[in-house]
């Protein structure tokens, strides 16, 4: 069964944001890790974000992936959550509180409250 | 029950030797058999978690589900699957396989997931058995561990439908 799903990246001097498209799982969990190789060469005081809002799909795989670059990239991390699946997620895996989400429209460069 | 309320935390483990789907409000005998039943083997690799979760979500539409229902037995299904190809992936001996059954049941859509030895344990890598659960828990009206007739371990669960969806 073909699984479609994408990674690319935008760069700015200040922020490095990831945007994966598709279904997010422990197929194509590997992908979206390996982005993050060169988002760490980039510099200690570049903010990362990782935009979900074009997941079709994504479950605990994704969930873990999140929460491993949040421990590898303290206070640098962004995550942008766009779609109700993802939203639903988030709630019933009781993962909200542990990850820093910011709103599409937030200025990633805010510092966190 | 098939429409008891929805709480967060129903994931019971019962150890049986089989698969028993009998409804437990007393009216099995009035009960016609499911027309609608899928029956599905995967490779226990990571590819075919996608591939279980579309067949699920698939029934489930086939079968009259709500949207939310759908979104639910889709979600369900990857973590339970994922979590066998995990420890399909940790463990030495690969090459297992991986049952999906569903059937539409009287008030209500039963999904399975089950492997063929090694059964669901928490993960090597620490991350623990606990949040696929967790969620699936989350997801299903009723989610029961049960003991599988390879050996393995089965997680059946159970999503409330509409009676007329299943009187039919």
């Amino acid at each position: 069964m073909a699984e479609s799903f994408s990674v690319r990246s935008e760069r700015t001097a200040t922020v490095h944001r990831v945007i994966p498209t598709g279904e997010l799982d422990i197929a194509t969990a590997p992908i979206l890790e390996r982005e993050f190789d060169a988002a760490q060469v980039a510099g200690e005081d570049v903010v990362i974000v990782v935009d979900l809002t074009e997941l079709a799909f994504m479950d605990s795989s994704g969930l873990n992936v999140l929460l491993q670059l949040n421990d590898r990239f303290p206070n640098r991390l962004r995550v942008i959550n766009g779609s109700p699946a993802v939203e639903r997620l988030l709630d019933l895996s009781g993962v909200r509180s542990r990850l820093p989400i910011i709103s599409p429209d937030a200025d990633p460069l805010t510092p966190l409250a | 029950m098939a429409n008891e309320p929805r709480t967060g935390d129903r994931v019971s483990a019962s150890w049986q030797s089989g698969f028993d789907d009998a409804a437990d409000d007393g009216t099995a005998s009035a009960e016609v058999p499911a027309a609608l039943v899928l029956f599905e083997t995967y490779l226990a690799v990571p590819e075919s978690v996608a591939a279980a979760r579309t067949i699920a979500a698939e029934f489930a539409t086939r079968a009259g589900a709500s949207q939310k229902t759908v979104n639910a037995v889709k979600l369900a299904v990857s973590e339970a699957v994922t979590n066998i190809v995990a420890h399909a992936y940790t463990d030495t001996a690969q090459g297992g396989l991986i049952h999906l059954e569903a059937n539409l049941a009287p008030g209500e859509l039963q999904v399975s997931v089950s492997d063929t030895g090694r059964g669901l344990r928490p993960r090597s890598n620490g991350r623990g058995l606990g949040l696929g659960l967790a969620i699936i828990g989350e997801l299903a009206d009723k989610v029961e561990l049960l003991q599988g007739a390879t050996g393995g371990l089965r997680v059946l669960m159970r999503f409330a439908m509409p009676a007329s969806t299943t009187e039919s």
